[in-house]
């Protein structure tokens, strides 16, 4: 199954597989685990955020970058496709337009936002999260910042 | 070498989304608009799967995002974005206008005509 994961397959069909995949360790009561063998290898912020996922009890699987070099997105966790975005720079605007753009063009509406680096003051960050749900342009975004984690939209 | 892949455009009027992806398929031929997700969107896509979407901005509704996307190489595709970011600065003489890498460090802009 990983392989197949791995090779240029349509979005959906890679949901379909990661779905499955996510059932057999359901099944058999596998939590927490992560598998980056199938994907590309996470960097240190990306797995500051999936440390967290795993805690929880999450299933992250890293996702295979197309070799048509197409944005797609960074993991599914617990089979459902979503998006690492760190924060490092204090433009809280320019930050928010960048996620803007990942459920339309990468397909993967859940977002989660490493902020422990941001330069973003908290209720800056938060308020922008927040009116990226507000209009839709995704589903659901977790902040995880230094000392808070907040969430907006439904998992 | 950072990637350029997000245009930021000051104040402008509704509707200047459309109206610059019109000028952005002028300059490229060879691209296909099609309509953005949400309201007011735009995007442009290329046969060799460039694409420029372009939307009100998510914190300030008064400016355009306008995010860049391509498969190619970085240097072909930070000076096809800065194709793309004189295409919209030429467009909008009275707009600060800004083309930020992907680590949101400005690559270049062009300040507006009034002002300082």
């Amino acid at each position: 199954m990983r392989l197949r994961i791995k090779q240029d397959i349509p979005l959906g069909a890679v949901l379909e597989r990661v779905a499955r995949l996510q059932a057999y360790r359901f099944e058999n009561r596998i939590v927490g685990r992560l598998d980056e063998r199938v994907g590309r290898p996470l960097d240190g912020d990306e797995h500051a955020v999936v440390e967290v996922l795993l805690s929880e009890g999450r299933n992250v699987t890293s996702l295979a970058v197309k070799r048509t070099g197409a944005a797609t997105p960074d993991i599914a966790v617990d089979a459902v496709l979503a998006e690492i975005k760190t924060s490092t720079k204090a433009n809280a605007a320019n930050f928010a337009q960048r996620l803007a753009d990942v459920w339309s063009e990468q397909g993967a509406a859940h977002i989660y936002v490493n902020a422990i680096r941001s330069q973003i003051p908290a209720d800056a960050l938060l308020s922008a999260m927040e009116l990226v749900v507000a209009e839709n342009r995704a589903k659901y975004i977790r902040v995880i910042g230094r000392d808070y984690d907040e969430m907006f939209g439904r998992w | 070498m950072a990637r350029a892949d997000l245009i930021m455009t000051g104040q402008v009027a509704v509707g200047y989304a459309e109206r610059l992806a019109d000028l952005i398929a002028q300059r490229f031929p060879q691209s296909a608009s099609i309509d953005g997700q949400t309201a007011g969107a735009r995007t442009l896509v290329w046969p060799d799967r460039r694409r420029v979407h372009l939307s009100r901005g998510v914190v300030n509704a008064g400016t355009v995002g306008v995010n860049i996307g391509s498969s190619m190489p970085d240097t072909r595709h930070n000076a096809w974005a800065a194709d793309v970011f004189s295409v919209i600065a030429d467009a909008l003489p009275d707009v600060r206008v800004e083309l930020f890498d992907e680590n949101d460090d400005v690559v270049t802009e062009r300040s507006a005509r009034s002002v300082a």
